[in-house]
C-alpha cells in the first residue's frame, strides 16, 4: 500500500536526503539550513520524478562527497565538464533555487552591490574560486569521482 | 449549421490582425482560447522573492525547476505555471545537425497565441530588408498602410535615433522604455564614438505602453515577464481579441479546434472539435483564413491534403547568445524595475545587416545563471550582485533563407517533425566583438552559444507566397496554391526572414490578406 503512495519515502531515504541537504547547503552557504528548508528539499525529491531517476553512479558520487566531507562546490564544476547536468550540479542548483526563495539567504538580495569596492569584492571571490577549484580537482582525482 | 462569411482560425497576432479588418462583416474567430489558471500573486519579482512563498515562485509542482536535471528542456520563459499554458498545444520535435532531438516544443492553444510569451519587439520590414533576404513577391509598400494601422492600435515605444535607417518609421511612437545603467552607459559611450564604428545602436521598438494609451495603463516594468502573461501595458494579441469580443462585431467560438475542412465551389465546410467534450460541430463559411501559427497551419494543410510523407521548407531565426561585460559598470546598483529588451543594434559587415538585441536578465532567477558560469556556485553567487550591474546579453539574429535540408513534415501519428541539420555558427562574431570593445564592452568568442533551432519561435516559410505558386505554396493573396476559398495568413506564408523579427510583418500581412479576401468578388 505504502509503495503505491507517491509521497511515500522509506525512512533511510529521508534521512539520506536530510543529511545531503544539510551538507550541500553548508558547502554553498557556510551554514546549516532550517528544518523548513530541509523539508522543502525532501519534498522536491518526492515530487520531481527526474530527481529520483538520476543515474546511480552519479548518486554514488554525491553520497561519497557527503560521507567523506569533500568540497562539493569545488568538485562540481569539474563534473559539469563531462556531464552537462551531473546529479551533484542538480542537487546544488535545487539548494540554490530554494535558498533564493528564502529571505534568510542574503546572498540573493538583488539590490545590494558593493559599489566602489566591486572589483575588490569580485577579485576576492575569484581568488577563493581558484582555491576551491584546485581543491576540488585534487579531491575529484584522489577519490576517482565521476 | 452556422454560416459565416469569414472564419479565422487562431487568435494569435495574425488572426486578430485579420479579424480587425473583417469585423462587422459576418466574421467568426475560432480558437481553443486557453487563459492562465494561475497568476503570479505579487506586484513584482522582488516582492515575490521577499515573500518566501516557494510555491508562487517555483510553482506548485516545481515547474520552474523543469531544467534542473535536464538543462534546456523547457524554454526559460515558458517554465512558470502562469506562462506554461501558452504552449500546451500540438507537440513538435526539432532534430538538429547530429540527427538527435535538440528541442521539444508545442503549439499554442492560448487566447492570443504565442504573443503571450513574445519579446514585444515590433519592427517594420523595408525594401532594403526584402531585397537583402530575397524571394518576396510583394514590396514593403504593400504593407505600409497596415503597419501604420497596427502600430496606432498597439502603441509602440521607441525613439528616432541612429537605428532609424534600419528600423524605419513607427506611427504615434511613445516615449522609449527605461533602460538599466549598463545600457545607459553603452548608449552614451556609443554616441561619443559612433564615427569610429560600423555598429549602429539605439532604442528598440517595443509593444509596451510607457504612458497610458487608448484607455490602457502604462507598463509597470516589474520583472514578472517570466512568471505571468497578465501584464497590463505589454501588448499581446489577447488584448485585441478581448476588444473584438467586447465590441460584439465578431462571433467568437472559443474552446474549438479545427480538425478538418472541405472546400466546395461556393463555400468551405469546417469540422470543429470541442476541446472539452471532443464533440464535433460543423460550420460553413465563404472564406477560411488559417492563422494558427506557422507550424500548426502547415500541419493542418498537410493533414487536409493527406500528405503525411510530404516535407515542407522550414525557416527559423535561431539566435547566437553572447554575454557582454562592461567592467566600468560592475558594482552598479541594480534597478528595481526593468524590461528584458534594452537596446538594439545592427552592424553592416560585407553587406549582411544582422540585428543584435541587448537584454538585461533582471526577470530571471539568479539560480538560473549559476550553472552557466564556469566557477564554483558559491563564487558565482558572490560575483553576481556586482557582475549583473555591468552585464548584458546579446542575442544576434541573422537573415534566414530557406535551406533545402531544413524541412517540416508529419510523422505517421500526425505529430510535427522538424529536421534542421543546416545551422552555421555566426560568422561575424569577431567583427561584432571588436566593434563593442571600442565602446568598453568585452566578451570572448568562446562564451557565445548557438540557440538550438526552434528556440527563437520565429517560424516561417512552410507555405511561401509566390506570384505563381506550385503545390504547397500560396498566392500573394494568401490562397493555397489550388484553392479559391482557403487562405494561410500567418508566418507560414513569409518566404524568407530578414534579421529583424517578423511579428509586426506577419500581422500586417495577415491584415493585407484579409483586405484581399474582402475585395474578391465571390
Amino acid at each position: 500500500m505504502a509503495e503505491q503512495n507517491p509521497f511515500f519515502m522509506i525512512p533511510d531515504e529521508r534521512e539520506t536526503l536530510c543529511t545531503e541537504a544539510r551538507y550541500l547547503h553548508c558547502c554553498l552557504f557556510n551554514r546549516y539550513p532550517t528544518d523548513n528548508f530541509i523539508d522543502a528539499y525532501i519534498r522536491a525529491h518526492t515530487d520531481i520524478s527526474d530527481l529520483r531517476a538520476i543515474d546511480a553512479r552519479q548518486l554514488r558520487t554525491v553520497s561519497l562527497i557527503v560521507v567523506c566531507n569533500l568540497d562539493a562546490v569545488g568538485i562540481e564544476p569539474w563534473l559539469r565538464i563531462k556531464v552537462k547536468r551531473h546529479a551533484l550540479s542538480a542537487k546544488l542548483l535545487l539548494i540554490a533555487y530554494l535558498a533564493e526563495c528564502d529571505v534568510r539567504h542574503p546572498e540573493f538580495v538583488r539590490h545590494n552591490p558593493s559599489g566602489r569596492l566591486a572589483l575588490v569584492s569580485m577579485g576576492s571571490a575569484v581568488l577563493i574560486a581558484i582555491f576551491r577549484l584546485l581543491r576540488g580537482r585534487i579531491q575529484k582525482a584522489w577519490h576517482g569521482l565521476v | 449549421m452556422d454560416w459565416f462569411n469569414f472564419v479565422i482560425v487562431g487568435s494569435g497576432p495574425a488572426g486578430v490582425a485579420a479579424a480587425r479588418r473583417l469585423e462587422g462583416k459576418g466574421t467568426c474567430i475560432v480558437d481553443i482560447g486557453m487563459t492562465p489558471e494561475r497568476t503570479f500573486p505579487y506586484a513584482s519579482l522582488s516582492e515575490g522573492l521577499a515573500s518566501g512563498d516557494i510555491e508562487s515562485i517555483l510553482g506548485p509542482h516545481w515547474e520552474m525547476l523543469a531544467n534542473v536535471v535536464e538543462p534546456g528542456r523547457v524554454h526559460a520563459k515558458l517554465r512558470a505555471p502562469g506562462v506554461r499554458y501558452v504552449v500546451s498545444g500540438q507537440a513538435f520535435q526539432v532534430y538538429g545537425p547530429s540527427g538527435e532531438p535538440c528541442l521539444y516544443g508545442a503549439g499554442s492553444h492560448a487566447a492570443g497565441g504565442m504573443s503571450n510569451a513574445w519579446g514585444a519587439q515590433l519592427f517594420r520590414y523595408n525594401d532594403a530588408d526584402l531585397a537583402e533576404v530575397g524571394n518576396w513577391p510583394i514590396n514593403a509598400d504593400a504593407l505600409e498602410t497596415y503597419y501604420v494601422d497596427i502600430e496606432a492600435h498597439i502603441g509602440i515605444a521607441g525613439e528616432i535615433d541612429d537605428m532609424y535607417d534600419f528600423l524605419g518609421e513607427t506611427t504615434c511612437m511613445l516615449p522609449p522604455t527605461p533602460i538599466v545603467p549598463a545600457a545607459v552607459y553603452l548608449l552614451a559611450r556609443y554616441r561619443t564614438r559612433r564615427s569610429h564604428t560600423k555598429l549602429r545602436l539605439g532604442r528598440s521598438r517595443l509593444a509596451i505602453l510607457t504612458q497610458p494609451y487608448r484607455s490602457y495603463p502604462a507598463y509597470g516594468f516589474n520583472e514578472t515577464e517570466f512568471f505571468s502573461t497578465e501584464q497590463l501595458g505589454l501588448y499581446t494579441a489577447r488584448r485585441t481579441l478581448d476588444e473584438l469580443r467586447a465590441g460584439g462585431r465578431v462571433t467568437y467560438l472559443g474552446g474549438y479546434e479545427l480538425v478538418a475542412y472541405r472546400e466546395y465551389p461556393e463555400f468551405v465546410e469546417i469540422d470543429l472539435q470541442q476541446s472539452d467534450s471532443n464533440a464535433v460541430r460543423m460550420i460553413c463559411t465563404k472564406h477560411l483564413l488559417l492563422g494558427c501559427g506557422t507550424l500548426q497551419t502547415a500541419r493542418l494543410v498537410l493533414l487536409n491534403k493527406q500528405a503525411i510523407g510530404k516535407s515542407l521548407p522550414f525557416i527559423d531565426h535561431p539566435p547566437t547568445l553572447v554575454p557582454l561585460f562592461i567592467p566600468r559598470m560592475f558594482g552598479t546598483t541594480l534597478p528595481v524595475r526593468s524590461f528584458p529588451v534594452q537596446l538594439v543594434a545592427t552592424v553592416d559587415v560585407h553587406g549582411q545587416r544582422d540585428m543584435i538585441s541587448f537584454y538585461y536578465p533582471g526577470a530571471l532567477l539568479w539560480s538560473d545563471l549559476l550553472a552557466d558560469m564556469p566557477l564554483p556556485m558559491d563564487a558565482a553567487l558572490k560575483l553576481l550582485p556586482n557582475l549583473l550591474g555591468g552585464m548584458l546579453v546579446a542575442q544576434i539574429w541573422e537573415t534566414s533563407r530557406p535551406a533545402l535540408e531544413n524541412r517540416l513534415s508529419l510523422a505517421t501519428n500526425g505529430s510535427i517533425r522538424i529536421d534542421y541539420p543546416r545551422r552555421s555558427p555566426y560568422a561575424r562574431l569577431n567583427s561584432l566583438l571588436t566593434a563593442l570593445r571600442l565602446l568598453g564592452v568585452y566578451s570572448l568568442p568562446r562564451l557565445a552559444t548557438l540557440a538550438p533551432p526552434g528556440w527563437g519561435f520565429h517560424y516561417a516559410g512552410c507555405l511561401p507566397m509566390r506570384h505563381r505558386p506550385t503545390s504547397f505554396e500560396t498566392h500573394t493573396d494568401g490562397r493555397l496554391w489550388d484553392s479559391q476559398r482557403v487562405r494561410a495568413i500567418d508566418g507560414s506564408v513569409l518566404p524568407s526572414l530578414p534579421a529583424k523579427n517578423h511579428s509586426l510583418t506577419l500581422m500586417a500581412n495577415a491584415a493585407r490578406i484579409a483586405d484581399e479576401t474582402l475585395r474578391c468578388e465571390y
